[in-house]
């Protein structure tokens, strides 16, 4: 079990990480503090880590988890919700690309995830693969279409 | 485009949150300790109240079991087995399996003759009309797996043909995920299986689905890992989403 200290630790750096994975999956900004408290609470009582690199990549796939236990709750598959995707940037920028934003979120939920991890974690498709536990191919395939869908929203501009 | 998602920078976790989470993680830490504890005095309890019923000669599902066999065609079902090769528990997945085994009495019979016994009962027989019987065994003794792989294998096939079984021993991390599921762990091997192609699809939704079902959504991603019973039924209006990812 870890000690306070560690949790804090954790909290610190990875908490806008956790919070970034929650804006790609939550319809609402109030689940995420349900989704945050389950995935530090599973670090706290979670394995021992290798390096920062896997401690990293585990409280993703836990954050991806979570935000898609709380979807799938009774109570979430009945109601319907709208994004809030104000809520979830608290300073806009003076540039904002929210229109690649939006864009993103209208992907599907596989597609939303390699595109984060790739274009702004910056991870490999077989660290994706890894994290996300798929084949490869699979995540090829998922980075291709969901690149396809991007350049179709984005009126025909390449997304990278 | 430099840095499409950049607009990510501005999303950030509030120090009200990260308080609150910490807040919440320490103090429910600390509950699960406390309950811990009072669970252990719980069981410990329940131990001393039922050490004379665990100690009678007589066989109850409490007796310890060394396999389980997992049948699924549409009727799911697990047998837990023991030291003897007796059947000490039953445990249904769906209303189909319940109703089975309500009329049936296979508890203390032997895993051949339990399987024996169903397949020439009349509803069950139905079943493989248009079905696979999905044969799942796990143990954590690699060898009673095996032996019991090839004794189920060679029961059925004096009953059945090739192309109505496929039997597979289970590993522990497969048995162990299956559990909290509420499925089968024979089913779920496969579920599992498409759901790493094919997040789109829930553990709910591909649990009611037959093994018929379930092979034909396999079947596009692992056409050689389908049994030939199941060969050739992606499209065949086998449940398939059709959303390709």
């Amino acid at each position: 079990m870890r000690t306070e200290e560690e949790i804090q630790n954790a909290i610190e750096l990875y908490a806008d990480m956790v919070r970034k994975i929650c804006f790609l999956h939550m319809k609402q900004n109030c689940d995420v503090d349900d989704v945050f408290q389950n995935v530090f609470l599973k670090y706290a009582n979670g394995p021992e880590f290798r390096d920062a690199e896997h401690e990293k990549a585990w409280l993703i796939r836990v954050s991806i988890n979570a935000c898609k236990d709380h979807l799938t709750s009774w109570f979430r598959r009945k109601v319907e919700l709208n994004n809030e995707l104000e809520q979830f940037i608290a300073t806009p920028s003076q540039e904002t690309n929210s229109e690649v934003l939006y864009a993103v979120l209208k992907l599907k939920k596989q597609y939303r995830n390699v595109i984060y991890l790739h274009y702004y974690e910056g991870y490999k498709i077989q660290e994706i693969a890894d994290i996300l536990q798929r084949n490869v191919n699979t995540i090829h395939t998922w980075m291709k279409r969901a690149k396809i869908q991007l350049k179709e929203m984005l009126g025909g501009e390449d997304f990278e | 485009m430099n840095r499409p998602l950049r607009d990510f920078d501005h999303i950030h976790a509030s120090e009200q949150l990260k308080k609150e989470t910490l807040t919440y993680v320490i103090q429910h830490r600390k509950k699960t300790k406390y309950k811990a504890v009072f669970a252990i005095g719980i069981a410990m309890l329940c131990l001393l109240i039922s050490y004379p019923i665990l100690s009678s000669p007589s066989k109850s599902i409490n007796d310890p079991y060394v396999a389980v066999v997992s049948l699924d065609i549409n009727p799911s079902m697990e047998f837990y087995i023991d030291k003897q090769d007796q059947i000490v528990e039953i445990k249904t997945y769906n209303e189909e399996a319940k109703e089975m085994i309500q009329s049936l009495e296979l508890q203390q019979l032997t895993i051949d003759q339990a399987i024996d016994l169903l397949i020439q009962d009349e509803r069950y027989a139905a079943y493989f009309e248009d079905g696979m019987l999905e044969v799942g065994i796990y143990s954590d003794d690699d060898k009673k797996s095996e032996e019991l792989n090839q004794r189920i294998q060679q029961c059925l096939s004096t009953r059945l043909t090739r192309n109505q079984f496929h039997c597979s021993t289970i590993d522990k991390e497969t048995r162990d995920a299956a559990i909290p599921q509420h499925t089968s762990m024979g089913k779920y091997r496969v579920i599992e299986k498409i759901i790493g192609y094919d997040s789109s699809y829930t553990i709910e939704e591909l649990s009611q689905y037959s093994m018929v079902t379930l092979y034909a959504i396999l079947e596009p991603y692992e056409p050689n890992s389908i049994p030939p019973g199941c060969r050739g039924m992606h499209g065949k209006g086998h449940g398939h989403k059709g959303n390709g990812s």
